[in-house]
This record gives C-alpha cells, sequence and structure tokens, in this order.
C-alpha cells in the first residue's frame, strides 16, 4: 500500500476553488475593525479622564434606565453588548474580541454582513450618549456579565 | 479606584462622593442589566456625559461639538456618506471650526496676559503684606518657613478678601513667599545694624543681643546672613 502524504492532501484541499471572500468568511475588514476600535478606545479613554481607573464602562440605555433595554460594556480589549434585553424573543449578546479581531453573536463568530447590526447596535449606543439619554456604570466585571440571563 | 458599589459577591457601598449606600447598584445573580456593575454618581454622570458628548463627536467628526449639528447624526461622521449636501455642510463647519479655533487661540492669548498681570499684582500685594505684617506673620509658635508661608497665605487671602474668590488661594508658591521674606529679613537686620552702629569690631557683643532679638522676633533669621550683611556694609 502506498504511502499518503496528508500534508499534501490538506494543501490540494486548501488551494482548490474560489477564494472565499471576507463577507463570507468570518474575517472582518481593518476598516470595520480600525472605526470600532477608535470609537471604543475614545469611550474608555474619555471615561477614564473623567472617573479615574477603571477596568471597564458600561453605558445602559432604552425606554426606562431603570430598566435598561440595551448596554454597552467597553473593556480595554473587549467589547459586550446586551441589545432588546427586556424582549421577550430576539434578544442579541454581542461580543467583540480586539485581539481576535471577532464579532461574536449570541456566542457566535459573524461574517462583515452580519456583524452590520453590531455597527448599528454601536451606533445607537452613540446616539443614546449624544442624546443624553443613558445611564453609566463603572467596573462592571466579566463574572457579572457571564451571569446576565 | 473603586468608588464603592459591589463588587462580585461584595457588600453594598457608595459610588463616589455624593453617592450614599441607597444609590449604589447591586448585584444580584441572574440580575437584569441595570444591576451590574457601580452606578457612576451624578455629577461624575454629567461631566462624563458632556466628555464623551464632546470627544466623540468631535474626534470621529473633526468638528467640535457645538450644538449645531444636531441635523447631522454622529455615525455619519464614523461611516463616510456621499450625501453632497451632507459634505457641503460638513466643509462650512470645518471653515466655521478653523474660525473659531482662530478666536479661541486669541481668547488664550488675551486670558494669558490677563494672568501675567493677575500673578504679578498678586505677587506685589504679597510683598506689601508681607512688609506691613511681618511681625504678626513671624512669632515664636511657627517653626518652620512652611509652616510661616501657610500662615502667611492664611492671613494674606483673610486680608484681601475682595482679590481672591472663595476657591483661589494665593497665586504666590513657596520659593517667592521664601525670597521675599529674605528681602525683607535683611532689611530688618539691616535697620538693626544701622541704628545700633554694628561693625565687625564689636560683631560679637552686637551679634548676641541681635540674635537674641531675634530669636524672639524673626526666628528664621540665620547667623551667616547677619555676618554678611554687617561685611557688605564695611565694604561699601
Amino acid at each position: 500500500m502506498a504511502n499518503i502524504d496528508m500534508n499534501e492532501k490538506v494543501q490540494r484541499g486548501m488551494m482548490a476553488g474560489e477564494p472565499v471572500s471576507s463577507k463570507e468568511s468570518n474575517t472582518l475588514s481593518a476598516e470595520l475593525l480600525s472605526r470600532l476600535d477608535q470609537v471604543f478606545d475614545l469611550i474608555f479613554e474619555s471615561s477614564k479622564q473623567v472617573l479615574g481607573n477603571i477596568n471597564s464602562i458600561g453605558i445602559k440605555y432604552g425606554k426606562s434606565l431603570k430598566s435598561p433595554d440595551h448596554m454597552l460594556v467597553v473593556f480595554p480589549e473587549d467589547v459586550h453588548g446586551f441589545e432588546g434585553w427586556n424582549n421577550t424573543s430576539g434578544k442579541s449578546r454581542w461580543r467583540y474580541q480586539r485581539r481576535q479581531k471577532t464579532i461574536l453573536k449570541n456566542g457566535v463568530a459573524v461574517n462583515e454582513t452580519d456583524a452590520q447590526p453590531f455597527v448599528a447596535f454601536v451606533q445607537a449606543s452613540l446616539d443614546a450618549i449624544q442624546q443624553q439619554q443613558v445611564a453609566f456604570s463603572k467596573n462592571i466585571t466579566h463574572k457579572e456579565l457571564q451571569e446576565v440571563r | 479606584m473603586h468608588g464603592g458599589g459591589v463588587g462580585p459577591g461584595g457588600s453594598p457601598g457608595s459610588v463616589g462622593s455624593a453617592s450614599s449606600a441607597s444609590e449604589a447598584s447591586t448585584v444580584r445573580r441572574g440580575g437584569d442589566l441595570a444591576k451590574t456593575g457601580y452606578r457612576v454618581d451624578k455629577r461624575q454622570q454629567n461631566n462624563l456625559s458632556e466628555e464623551l458628548r464632546n470627544t466623540l463627536h468631535e474626534q470621529l467628526t473633526g468638528i467640535p461639538n457645538k450644538g449645531v449639528l444636531k441635523e447631522m447624526e454622529l455615525y455619519k461622521g464614523i461611516f463616510p456618506t456621499n450625501d453632497q449636501e451632507l459634505i457641503e455642510k460638513t466643509l462650512d463647519l470645518l471653515r466655521e471650526r478653523a474660525a473659531l479655533s482662530k478666536e479661541r487661540a486669541e481668547i488664550n492669548e488675551i486670558r494669558r496676559e490677563k494672568d501675567i498681570v493677575k500673578a504679578d499684582r498678586s505677587f506685589k500685594e504679597a510683598e506689601s503684606f508681607i512688609k506691613e505684617n511681618i511681625s504678626q506673620i513671624i512669632t515664636n509658635n511657627v517653626k518652620d518657613r512652611i509652616e510661616l508661608f501657610n500662615k502667611f497665605k492664611t492671613q494674606f487671602k483673610e486680608s484681601k478678601q475682595s482679590f481672591f474668590k472663595d476657591d483661589e488661594d494665593p497665586k504666590i508658591d513657596y520659593n517667592d513667599f521664601s525670597k521675599l521674606m529674605n528681602e525683607q529679613i535683611n532689611s530688618l537686620a539691616d535697620s538693626f545694624i544701622t541704628e545700633n552702629n554694628v561693625n565687625r569690631s564689636n560683631q560679637r557683643k552686637k551679634y548676641t543681643d541681635y540674635i537674641e532679638a531675634a530669636k524672639q522676633k524673626y526666628p528664621t533669621v540665620t547667623i551667616a546672613k547677619f555676618k554678611q550683611l554687617v561685611k557688605n556694609r564695611e565694604d561699601t
């Protein structure tokens, strides 16, 4: 029986067919990542200037600030989004991992197209800040976020 | 810097100076969004809101947040647009921004000049206050010059209330104060030398007298300074 070179087979398999575009793969464009990074850096650094040495800043907004519909939590390397949290269905849990350059929706990595609702969610958060219809919380921990249901 | 509140598994506390325990958020297992983290107190909330509005707007759009851009939604600055009208508006506003920057620079220059004038006036006021009140400032109770300086600032501010705002302290710093004090003590020592005809031949006796008097009245005068003053007078 002839020996099979597994490395060669894998290589051939990868080379075959059309390249996968960034819209189809889970690779996000540098332009999008750069814009998001710029926004989150500004939020975190500005918050630090006002609040001192914080670990995270939470931006809560929605119909009622006592029971916010949405929350964006910005850590230096990580961003969490909770969208439509008072809805009975259709809650979205976003996570943007800066080092890994990935955006997860409900735990699943999304591609450029599917990341657009996250972009819109960030824009809505900025609008809420602009309209001064937000409540801020500082030093929200990852453990607390895991416990949010 | 944790202002208080509740950490994971922690107990309620206050956030910042203006918060009370009842205002602080609490973390409960399985809690909703409102229950996460430490509530930012009202004053900080307002400051942060303002800071974020201005920073985000100016940094992302390149245009100061002056309330003139209500029709321009913030995100359009982040995510480019082909809207010609919007581009024109942006260009207009950039020109306005350049004009505003120029005006701001001019205002800052005027403010800086005013500050210099005020600092100069403050220094002169302090100088005359020290001259007039040195006996009251320097007493046996004062142990060192830092204490002297603090005492001076309090007395100076009290005597010149119209010159300072409530939350404003005299601009004079310790080095300037020390310099003024040295000048004044030199002047007093000089007067003493003149009045008592102190010279190097009778220095020991007069010096002892002087030091005794100085200890009572001017505890910060130094022997070396006194000797130098006598020498200077004789050399000239």
